[in-house]
């Protein structure tokens, strides 16, 4: 009996040392709904997310490191025996960054006219998550289907950060911001 | 093994070296991505993994080298240490400095990056950046003064007319329809230009645009986000600088619009000034220092970390190019020597055919054709030493004189084979063992080891030496002449003794003096014999009938003894004659075995207690014997035996075999004539055949002298030895063609 309770207490240990980095990395963007439409066979999607920095990005931003997330939908058309069809790929890009001067933060995107400032970082983290008419590069009405599946993803692309910055982004999960990809089915 | 194993040796060496100078690219291009993230900061990723994978690979080429070099070490090849110690200091000589280098560079790094930066330059900005602000803030409060006079302007404008009625503003008790109320694009210019907006635009608080106007040609306004909304619909007003895409700073200031009648819902009066050009681009500046010395600051430890990672990951990929270098040379220095070495075991080994490759021309090259030449003339000399052993050993073998040879030691190092013949020591291995072992083993050669070795101690140049030893074959003489092996200037050299068995001369010198006393003999003494036989004969016959019978019985006596005596001597002078004359001989094919049984037969019949037992050769062939003479001799050897068996205690036995025996010297039949008697006492074997020899207390001495007399006429051999039990055996060893034995010529060659 004992010996059946310590066997699961080792259990228990090794899942945790295995979930381990999974509950470490918590994602800090969390898609909290989304929306879509299809308006003049265009695919639309509005979301909202709940996104958060951690310590490290956090520390970049106030030390005036511009932040680059990357905003990523993409729909598929799902096929029976073989790999869902890409119909549409589209991807934004959102640059976060303080403003010393306005003490403040600018959040600059989809495109470099749209240009909002917030005097504090979560209102502009709350404006980054606000995905309001994101609308696909691609017309989908050449691939017509009675179902699709929609994916969403919001991350800070480490690529775009300085050089110095890169190496330890890689290895560190602790610069890790991604919401990975949220699924859904969407029917026209 | 040299040229194949050299070419993938290349095939490596240049794929290697490829992998290096692309790895060198590639972190250089990574150097230049850091400290220019503009131009390579996209490859950064990608260079930081392309050279961690070409470390891993020279990490894996060096593990399998070391792997093999470790094998090798444990199999104790050739070599294998050389190349480890090679590769030591190699690795010593190029990562010792390189380490040094790195622990330089990585300090100064550390030093060098905290050095740029300075609490005063930092403060400096900040306090810039402070200067901007509060210049800033004073036209942003003016600013909002204005605006909010504006608003107040709005909030009292009741008046939807295109001139703003002060009256009508100045009494707040006109009436006002405020649903009606609806500015004209006119008024809310005019407050602009009034106010020196940029943009002039009324929202409602949920941030719907009324109304708008704007300097620009931007047709839509930009609007307050909604944070500003909410804290303007909680009663502040906002004022903020912000940058507003490319068109520069501004400021944005949102009142809300004080309604004279509550429940009108609210609007919000949002104005964006410019700020004046020059300050603006002052401000810009200091923020844009102000931005890249933070970012800078906040990037130090990071950039110091990554130079930091470029550095070791060139110091990584250094060393294990270099341990790899260090691996390929060593093996290319060590293979030479490696094969050298095995090449040297070979012919320590005694292989002298071993040729190495030369597929160097340097050092290592001549080296190697050095030794090729050095083992040529080895193997030259070897097989000269083995055709000269060879000839020695031939020479050695084909001497009838006895050879031995000693080592300084005393040790025997040849014996040939006539040495061993004579000294009658079989064919055991007596190589190696001390001179004295010799006699220790062998009794008989007792004397000649006495004999020989005062000689040595003695240690005179040249010495000569008569021995008499004792063997099977009985007393044998040995002619020693010795002298020392010594060379010039060497001393304890080894010895060398030659002997020769001179009993057979010395036997034949001693026969010839016989012959000549018996022939001698027989010729003085048989002459005179005659006339006294003769004269007894007649005095008897004279004087006889005239005496008194007394005397004539005395005279008779006395004659009669006389002439008996004179017959013994005659029949011995007969003898002796017959000894000494050489009659030719009457050589006929003659069946031995027949004849050996004719001769048995009649002692059979003289001798019925004695018992003959005669085992002979069926195949006997004829031999060229005469056979009278041969009769004489078997006559003889059966006599003998059996009087040798007289005084034993059982019955005489008589043992006669024939045998026929095929050697290198044509086919010998063998006759054995062997007896259970007294035997030869050890005194007389050795002159046996000597006349006059005899330990019988009758016969003329001479039975067994004539016998060897009659066998070496017919060029054989006869030797009496004592048997291993009771008794002797002669045996005797005749040709079968007749032809004369090199003793027989020697007696014939004398009694000519």
């Amino acid at each position: 009996m004992s010996e059946r309770v310590h066997r699961r207490r080792w259990l228990l240990c090794l899942l945790l040392a295995i979930l381990w980095p999974a509950v470490a990395f918590a994602r800090n963007i969390t898609v909290e709904s989304v929306a879509s439409r299809v308006e003049d066979g265009r695919f639309i999607v509005d979301a909202r997310l709940d996104v958060k920095l951690n310590p490290n990005t956090s520390e970049a931003l106030e030390n005036g490191i511009t932040l680059q997330f990357e905003l990523e939908s993409r729909l598929l058309r799902p096929r029976r025996f073989w790999w869902d069809a890409q119909v549409t790929t589209t991807k934004r890009r959102f640059l976060l960054a303080r403003h010393a001067l306005a003490d403040g933060y600018t959040l600059t995107g989809p495109d470099a006219e749209h240009q909002q400032t917030f005097k504090d970082v979560g209102a502009a983290l709350a404006a980054l998550g606000d995905v309001q008419g994101f609308v696909a590069d691609d017309a989908i009405s050449e691939q017509p289907a009675k179902q699709y599946r929609g994916r969403l993803r919001l991350r800070l692309d480490i690529e775009a950060l300085p050089a110095p910055l890169r190496p330890i982004a890689y290895i560190s999960p602790g610069w890790r911001l991604s919401s990975g990809w949220y699924e859904w089915v969407f029917v026209p | 093994m040299g040229v194949r194993a050299v070419k993938p040796r290349l095939a490596v060496a240049t794929s290697v070296g490829l992998l290096s100078v692309s790895l060198l690219g590639s972190l250089v291009l990574m150097s230049a991505a850091i400290q220019n993230s503009g131009r390579f900061g996209a490859l950064f990723s990608v260079l930081l993994i392309t050279n961690l994978l070409g470390l891993c690979a020279f990490v894996g080429l060096i593990v399998i080298n070391a792997r093999d070099l470790l094998r090798q070490l444990r199999q104790r090849q050739p070599g294998a240490r050389l190349t480890l110690r090679m590769l030591l200091i190699f690795v010593a000589l190029s990562v010792l400095p390189i380490l040094v280098l790195y622990a330089f560079s990585i300090n100064f790094l550390a030093r060098g990056v905290d050095s740029w930066f300075d609490v005063k330059i930092g403060d400096a900005l900040d306090d810039a950046l402070e200067l901007s602000r509060s210049a800033l803030d004073l036209r942003m409060r003016e600013v909002l003064n204005q605006t909010e006079k504006v608003a107040e302007e709005i909030g009292l404008g009741s008046e939807p007319s295109g001139v703003l009625n002060l009256d009508a503003l100045r009494n707040p008790g006109s009436t006002i329809v405020a649903n009606a109320w609806d500015p004209g694009p006119r008024d809310l210019d005019l407050l602009r230009r009034r106010a020196g907006a940029e943009e002039l635009a009324i929202v409602t608080v949920q941030g719907r645009l009324l109304e708008s106007s704007s300097s620009g040609t931007d047709l839509v306004p930009n609007l307050p986000s909604a944070p500003i909304l909410l804290q303007v619909k909680q009663g502040r007003s906002y004022i903020g600088l912000e940058p507003i895409g490319s068109d520069g700073l501004y400021i944005r200031v949102a009142v809300a619009v004080s309604e004279g009648n509550e429940g009108r819902g609210g609007r919000i009066l949002q104005a964006l000034f410019p700020v004046a050009a020059q300050m603006e681009e002052l401000a810009s500046s200091v923020e844009g220092a102000h931005a890249k010395y933070n970012e800078l600051v906040y990037l130090r430890e990071k950039l110091t970390l990554s130079f930091a990672m470029t550095l070791t990951l060139v110091l990584l990929s250094s060393i294990a190019t270099a341990i790899w270098a260090a691996f390929f040379s060593a093996r290319r220095l060590a293979a030479p020597i490696s094969d050298l070495a095995a090449g040297t075991a070979a012919v320590a080994a005694g292989d002298y055919e071993t040729t190495l490759p030369v597929t160097t021309a340097d050092d290592m090259g001549f080296l190697v054709s050095s030794f090729n030449a050095m083992t040529r003339r080895i193997a030259v000399a070897r097989d000269e030493a083995e055709v000269q052993h060879r000839y020695l050993n031939t020479l050695l073998a084909q001497l009838s004189s006895g050879v031995l040879a000693l080592d300084s030691h005393g040790h025997i190092t040849t014996l040939n084979d006539a040495g061993r013949r004579i000294l009658d020591v079989g064919e055991a291995t007596i190589a190696n063992e001390p001179l004295a072992a010799l006699a220790a083993q062998r009794e008989h050669l007792r004397p000649f080891v006495d004999g020989v070795q005062p000689q040595f101690a003695a240690s005179t140049q040249r010495w000569q030496q008569e021995i008499q030893i004792f063997s099977r074959t009985g007393r044998r003489v040995l002619m020693c002449r010795g002298s020392s092996l010594s060379t010039e200037g060497e001393d304890g050299a080894g010895h060398v003794v030659v002997f020769d068995d001179v009993t057979v001369l010395l036997q034949g010198q001693r026969d010839a003096a016989w012959s000549e006393v018996a022939r001698r003999l027989a010729h003085e003494i048989k002459n005179p014999l005659t006339p006294i036989q003769l004269s007894a004969e007649r005095l008897r016959q004279k004087y006889l009938s005239k005496m008194a019978p007394a005397d004539a019985e005395t005279l008779d006596r006395l004659t009669n003894t006389i002439v008996q005596q004179v017959d013994t001597m005659k029949s011995m002078v007969n003898t002796f004659s017959d000894y000494a004359r050489t009659p030719t001989i009457n050589q006929e094919k003659t069946d031995l075995n027949r004849l050996i049984s004719a001769v048995v037969d009649l002692y059979r019949s003289a001798n019925p207690a004695a018992s003959f037992e005669l085992s002979f050769e069926p195949t006997l062939p004829p031999a060229s014997v005469d056979a009278a003479r041969l009769r004489q001799v078997f006559n003889n050897l059966i006599k003998n035996a059996l009087e040798a068996s007289a005084s034993a205690q059982t019955a005489p036995q008589v043992f006669i075999a024939t045998r026929l025996l095929s050697s290198d010297t044509g086919d010998h039949v063998v006759i054995s004539v062997a007896d259970r008697g007294d035997g030869i006492p050890d005194t007389l074997l050795g002159n046996v055949f000597e006349p006059y020899v005899t330990n019988k207390t009758k016969g003329t001495g001479l039975g067994l002298a004539i016998v060897k007399k009659i066998i070496e006429e017919h060029g054989g051999l006869v030797t009496l030895e004592n048997n291993d039990g009771p008794g002797a055996c002669a045996t005797i060893r005749l040709p079968l063609d007749g032809k004369d034995s090199p003793a027989g010529a020697i007696d014939n060659r004398r009694a000519s």
